[in-house]
């Protein structure tokens, strides 16, 4: 189970981009894990330990959005480069201002199946809904995100000679 | 003949996630080749996937924050103990019970591993501390020494750690349920901590040592006629025997090494 904590943080930085916060799910989701381990008895603990981290997201959310709004924080430490990644990449600034747009439900499949590489069908028990669903979600929000990188980032996007 | 089946958005997806069946993979291939548009789409998520990537990997390679390394139960005495550290101070003997419910009778009645527990427990609780990992700081050793062995009712001595890499952070008094323990906190230049709980060997005589390893937390254990001692750190036994064979030594000079 320790193993994937640095997977839990990864991810759960990539969802709230805010690093209190994102350890704050990790811990609530490795206390609910532990206080839980009994309960799981088959299949792989990566899927079940994102399981819970995604119950713990949206429980998080939930409270937040009775609360104050939250702004997203610059961090430093992550601070991205203001290269492109590679010759035709995406600049990343860019992108993480961009996935940070993106609806919760559908910044989780871009995170899930994109960063985390779960498959379509861990990604839909992962999150409780139908396959189609998460194909759909996927789908919306990869194309909101090439749109927002389309026009805001353009010349990030150029290939540089 | 190729059957002519339309490529769907899902595919590109699949594609761009090394997902898509391989009997399709030539077929989406040979699409792509003829749809510019298709192809820069999927083109672009597969880019995505690359780019969270190098936007979020970073965070695979750092140290795990103290805080969630730990495992819960330890945890859990952390959450208990910070609340209770403020009760404590205004009713240190009413508290005690109330830590260790969990705690079986059984436990209870083996002092010397229960006093291993308090030791982990104690280190849990105040290693983890930037800010105030302990009471009485380092510089003013004399003032500590003299302090703790008042409260303690027998003569403290601070041991140096230095030989073994280790300075003297500082010491505590700690509230137990019938006994005032002392923590004295050390630490390495690379930050690792190794703390001693001390408190008043009580009836206990028996000096062996002993080792016990409890939620990650490494524990070695024994008396001497005035203090029980429990060495507790997050270091690999042999590692930790070396530093306990130092602190041994100093509190008994001419003894033998330390064997377990």
């Amino acid at each position: 189970m320790t193993a994937q904590i640095p997977h839990l943080r990864r991810y759960a930085f990539a969802l709230v981009s805010d690093r209190d916060r994102a350890d704050d799910l990790v811990q609530d989701c490795l206390e609910r894990a532990w206080s839980r381990a009994h309960l799981w008895r088959r299949g792989n603990i990566r899927g079940w330990l994102f399981t819970i981290m995604h119950n713990v997201s949206v429980n998080a959310r939930r409270r937040e959005n009775r609360g104050p709004a939250m702004t997203s924080i610059d961090l430093p430490g992550l601070e991205p480069p203001t290269r492109p990644l590679q010759e035709d990449g995406l600049a990343v600034g860019a992108l993480r201002d961009a996935v940070n747009t993106l609806p919760e439900e559908q910044r989780e499949v871009v995170l899930l199946v994109g960063l985390e590489e779960f498959s379509y069908a861990e990604t839909a028990e992962i999150l409780g809904v139908p396959i189609g669903t998460v194909m759909s979600r996927l789908h919306r929000g990869r194309e909101r995100l090439r749109q927002a990188l389309a026009t805001q980032g353009a010349p990030n996007l150029r290939r540089v000679k | 003949m190729t059957t002519e089946r339309p490529v769907t958005d899902d595919e590109l997806h699949a594609m761009a996630d090394g997902r898509l069946a391989p009997e399709r993979q030539a077929e989406v291939e040979a699409y792509l080749a003829d749809q510019p548009a298709a192809a820069a789409r999927a083109g672009f998520y597969g880019r995505l996937n690359a780019g969270l990537h190098e936007l979020y990997d970073p965070l695979l390679h750092e140290p795990v924050p103290h805080r969630l390394a730990v495992r819960p139960r330890a945890r859990n005495w952390l959450a208990v103990a910070r609340l209770a550290a403020a009760v404590v101070l205004l009713a240190a003997g009413a508290t005690g019970g109330w830590l260790w419910r969990d705690h079986t009778a059984e436990e209870y009645e083996q002092p010397a591993h229960a006093l291993a527990d308090l030791a982990a427990y104690a280190h849990v609780v105040y290693a983890g501390e930037i800010q105030h990992p302990f009471e009485v700081p380092g510089s003013e050793k004399d003032q500590l020494q003299s302090w703790l062995s008042k409260r303690l009712r027998h003569p403290v001595q601070v041991p140096q750690l230095t030989a073994v890499g280790y300075s003297f952070m500082g010491g505590r008094l700690l509230p137990a349920d019938h006994d005032v323990p002392a923590q004295l906190m050390y630490q390495n230049v690379n930050g690792n901590r190794v703390s001693l709980y001390f408190k008043p060997a009580g009836e206990q005589r028996d000096s062996a040592f002993q080792y016990v390893v409890d939620d990650g937390v490494s524990v070695f254990y024994w008396h001497d006629s005035n203090f029980a001692y429990g060495l507790a750190s997050e270091l690999p036994r042999e590692q930790l025997l070396k530093i306990c064979n130092e602190v041994y030594h100093q509190l008994n000079p001419g003894a033998g090494p330390v064997t377990w």
